[in-house]
């Protein structure tokens, strides 16, 4: 029935071929392979790209300049030469809403990092020092927190006045405070690891282990705030412009291009049209981006 | 023509080839790969091994709830003579089959009241008899009292302890035929453990019940059982009464986990873990699932699954070691 | 801590973030360059001299400082510095009833939409309602809502011409602006219940329901429910704080006259009392809003008093 060669004992080259290659990945790489696998994020991070790449290069490219007037073309509907048409200047609007893709994602992307600088620093040294210091740190956020952040942005533009650098300024110190409780949750898990424990071991003082070994373990959760908190500040920064507080003319972001258009929507939709629309996109993608990065760092999840 | 299909009136649960698999976005998970055993009433039946080897699993699959990605199937699965399918399970569970799970921390509601919790299963199985009355009963049994106080309160009121107190309280107050109890003490502090233990064993010699229980502790199998089962990987490995297993064990990873209990007259505490990883149940392995750690492994246990060898009317074991010693 | 004692506590620190509100509200706006009436353009300096004199600008700045304090202690917020003859109460009276009918309303809608919206996607994960619950959560969150506006009163007033706009008459003209108000909570509420009833559905204390032999309504409706909407309470305060502010811009556009609209008015023609009344309105009501929902879930999550 069996034969002798059945029971022989394994090789070492058999065992070895038993064992299943599991490919060792770094631990971005497998977040990234996770993200890679979801179209919906992949998707977002196409139109990011795209809108990225449109915003930089289609002013230089183009026959029109944003602030250039030709009353001849006032109101002009969509056509093959301004493929958005135009405002009551005769501004092209493809032009303009190119532009305004360059405000409202420097808008995004500074107010967002100020915010990231400050909510970082602010939760990391909250929750690595802890006790007393921490309790009085995160009764100065709750604080914050029981007001909305809007009122904030509106008192301050009031106060420094509206302009672009304003808008970086306010957005970036109103809009920390999540943040700064997201770091700080991360910071307390990740304190008593066993990776920290060592480095104390060794005498790293406390600021190179809060820096150099907490704070980038937790730029996961960092990263995905981050991808809520862009879309959120062109958000706001539209809101602004509806309350007349955005950038001057005759620079337009797409909160005061939309903003503008309401003002004629009856007799032309289209000027509405297209930055709203280009609001809603870019804010969709960094939606589909954000869902799909928090799924792909949550090891629960995936897999 | 006359077939004996019960000689032994006695069995109250039979499982034959059971499979059970968990179907995620990476893939079949085939956690149960033919595993078959049975019961009696008043039992203590043990099962160990490490964990993932499919013990939680098998007794999920009992109670139906292996959720919206399992799918179980068997040929046989049986309790006191009823097949356990969808319908039939659904008016047993929490009356004839009462289940207690590892952490007791999270196992009750955080937000019910815990004897809200406890009159749940006794209004859900219609009991004859005042309610309260059986509530107050059963946590002074479990040693929750002054129980019309200690009732009023919430989960988080409650010590770890007192928690799987609670839990048994809760699983056995419909005074069923069979308790499942998944690593009743593992969450626990040590002496939490010893007095769990003897809850339970008070209860067992009270209301005569049989217990299936699951632990990764051979001592408190050798304690409490009166059979084991040995899982690896999805399978039984072997079977038999305690002493068979504890006096004569024959699978290499019966002895394997045996060397890594500490031993009461050694001085070292330390446990010698079996080397290797557990096998992946996404591509389960064509032969023997402990292959890769044996150190006896042959050449056909790569591509064959075991034969069982038949030591005794109670002891078996799967390994190809015993086919060749015979041959 | 008994619930009394957790009431205490917690009326106490409202009233101090409320001061500490109050106060910066009051250092921010004396920080603005120029007093309030500079940049008006046509107005003359002795006549600018005169209005510091009357509004008691020319103090220094702890007096008017404390007279603002003493003031709302006494529920006054001052006169307005550009309605003529107006206090800052009169305007709020005026105009707050209007933005209360429309934000209670959106506040409303969010939640019985938003709520079982969430669960049904919870419970029918993957198949055809969950995915168009989320097509509409994910369109809610990504449209901003003066866009929506915008396109409402275009299609619903404009074109079809079933409602019209730019006039106030009670509830009636309340619902389309509440509603515009309400997408965007209600879509962030539908998400925030499903993922949460996803997370409470796998819990242990679920597994141990159903091991109990309760059957699926009686553990999704008692046991899961429960537990998913405790942070949907939470969210009742940034929910409010955010139909509050919502409302600017909605009111704007549909013409309604409440407290919006003013506030976007006085933002406009730096009216610096009313900036200031209308922010330290809207905080005391949050902070009031807050404490209640605190009280709330205290009584729902008895795990809260413990801490
Ligand atoms: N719901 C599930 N989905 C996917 N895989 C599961 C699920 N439950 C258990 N498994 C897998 O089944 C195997 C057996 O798990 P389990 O029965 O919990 O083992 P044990 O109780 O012995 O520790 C493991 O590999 C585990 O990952
Ligand atoms: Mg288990």
């Amino acid at each position: 029935m069996y034969n002798s060669e059945d029971f022989r004992p394994l090789t070492p080259e058999e065992r070895a071929s038993s064992e299943i290659q599991r490919p060792s990945k770094t631990y971005w790489a497998d977040v990234w392979s996770r993200l890679k696998a979801d179209k919906l994020a992949m998707l977002g991070l196409f139109i990011i790209t795209v809108i990225i790449l449109f915003a930089v290069f289609a002013p230089v490219f183009s026959r029109y300049e944003y602030d250039e007037m030709d009353f001849n073309f006032s109101n002009d509907p969509p056509s093959f030469t301004h493929w958005f048409g135009c405002d009551m200047f005769g501004r092209d609007l493809f032009i303009r809403v190119m532009y305004g893709a360059r405000i409202s994602l420097a808008v995004g992307f500074i107010a967002s990092f100020i915010s990231l600088f400050i909510g970082v620093i602010y939760g990391g040294i909250s929750g690595f020092i802890g006790g007393r210091c921490d309790n009085i740190m995160m009764r100065i956020v709750d604080v914050i927190y029981s007001v909305p952040a809007m009122i904030y942005v509106i008192l301050l533009m009031v106060v420094v006045g509206p302009g672009l650098k304003s808008i970086f300024i306010t957005l970036g110190i109103s809009y920390w405070a999540p943040m700064a409780r997201m770091v700080r949750a991360e910071v307390m898990r990740l304190k008593n690891e066993e990776f920290v424990i060592a480095a104390m071991i060794t005498g790293a003082s406390p600021s190179r282990i809060l820096f150099r070994h907490i704070i980038p373990n937790s730029m996961g959760a960092v990263l995905v705030t981050l991808t809520f908190s862009v879309p959120g500040a062109i958000f706001t920064e539209a809101f602004l412009s509806f309350v007349g507080l955005g950038v001057s003319a005759p620079m337009a972001s797409w909160g005061v291009l939309s903003s503008d258009a309401t003002e004629a929507l009856a007799i032309y939709p289209w000027q509405l049209f297209f930055p709203a629309a280009a609001i809603s996109i870019t804010i969709l993608a960094f939606n589909f981006v954000g869902d799909g990065l928090r799924d792909a760092l949550d090891p629960k999840l995936g897999k | 023509m006359i077939k004996v299909i019960n000689m032994n009136n006695d069995e109250i649960l039979r499982v034959e080839n059971l499979h059970t698999s968990f179907f995620t976005s990476a893939g079949e998970v085939k956690a149960l790969n033919g595993v078959s055993f049975s019961l009696k009433r008043g039992e203590v039946l043990g099962i160990a091994g490490e964990s993932g080897s499919g013990k939680s699993t098998a007794m999920l699959s009992i109670m139906g709830l292996t959720g919206e990605a399992g799918r179980v199937s068997a040929d046989k699965l049986e309790f006191m003579g009823k097949t356990l399918d969808a319908e039939n399970i659904k008016s047993m569970r929490g009356k004839d089959i009462a289940m207690i799970f590892q952490d007791p921390m999270t196992s009750l509601n955080p937000v019910l009241s815990v004897g809200y919790q406890l009159k749940e299963a006794l209004k859900r199985h219609h009991w004859e008899g005042s309610i309260r009355d059986r509530v107050i009963d059963i946590m002074a049994k479990v040693g929750i009292v002054p129980a019309e106080e200690r009732m009023k309160q919430y989960p988080h009121q409650f010590s770890g302890g007192q928690r799987q107190r609670l839990m048994i309280a809760m699983s056995v107050i419909c005074s069923p035929v069979l308790l499942i109890a998944d690593e009743p003490t593992t969450a626990l502090d040590v002496t939490v453990q010893a007095q769990i233990l003897k809850l339970l064993r008070e209860i067992r010699e009270y209301s005569g019940m049989s217990m299936i229980l699951i632990t990764h502790d051979l001592g408190v199998i050798a304690g409490e059982a009166d059979r084991v089962i040995i899982m690896y990987g999805g399978e039984i490995m072997e079977e038999g009464t305690v002493q068979e297993i504890f006096k004569n064990p024959k699978h290499p990873y019966t002895l394997g986990l045996m060397k890594s209990l500490p031993k009461p007259d050694s001085k070292r505490e330390r446990l010698i873990p079996i080397e290797g990883q557990p096998p992946d149940l996404l591509n389960p392995p064509e032969g023997c699932p402990f292959v890769k750690r044996c150190q006896n492994a042959m050449k056909i246990c790569l591509h064959k699954k075991p034969e069982v060898s038949v030591l005794s009317d109670t002891h078996k074991y799967s390994c190809w070691l015993e086919v060749k010693n015979n041959a | 801590m008994k619930i009394k004692t957790y009431i205490l506590k917690r009326t106490v620190s409202s009233i101090i973030t409320l001061f500490i509100v109050i106060t910066i509200t009051f250092f921010m706006m004396r920080a603005i360059p120029g007093g309030p009436f500079t940049d008006a353009k046509a107005i003359p300096n002795f006549v600018i001299e005169k209005m510091n004199e009357r509004y008691g600008l020319n103090d220094p700045l702890y007096i008017q400082y404390g007279r603002y304090l003493l003031n709302i202690l006494c529920f006054d917020l001052g006169p307005s510095y550009r309605y003529e003859g107006m206090t800052v109460n009169e305007l709020i009276a005026d105009s707050f009833p209007v933005s209360f009918i429309v934000g209670g309303l959106a506040l409303l809608i969010s939640l019985v939409i938003g709520i079982p919206l969430g669960v049904i996607s919870a419970l029918r994960r993957g198949k055809w309602q969950d995915k168009t619950s989320m097509i509409f959560a994910t369109l809610g969150v990504t449209v901003p809502s003066f866009v929506l506006a915008s396109a409402f009163v275009y299609i619903f007033a404009w074109h079809l011409g079933w409602v019209t706009v730019g006039f106030w008459d009670g509830i009636s003209t309340a619902i389309l602006p509440a509603v515009t108000l309400a997408l965007y909570p209600a879509a962030f509420i539908s998400r925030l219940v499903r993922s949460e009833m996803l997370e409470v559905l796998g819990q242990d204390y679920i597994r141990t329901a159903y091991a109990k032999g309760l059957g699926r309504s009686s553990v999704i409706y008692i046991h899961a429910l429960k537990n998913a909407l405790i942070p949907v309470i939470t969210y009742l305060g940034p929910l409010t704080a955010g139909i509050l502010t919502g409302s600017f811009v909605i009111e704007k556009v549909y013409g309604v006259p409440g407290l919006g609209t003013f506030f976007v008015t006085s933002i406009n023609n730096r009216d610096y009392t009313m900036i200031m009344g209308v922010t330290v309105f809207y905080s005391a009501i949050l902070v009031s809003f807050n404490m209640i929902t605190d009280i709330c879930l205290s009584f729902i999550d008895p795990r809260i008093k413990l801490r």
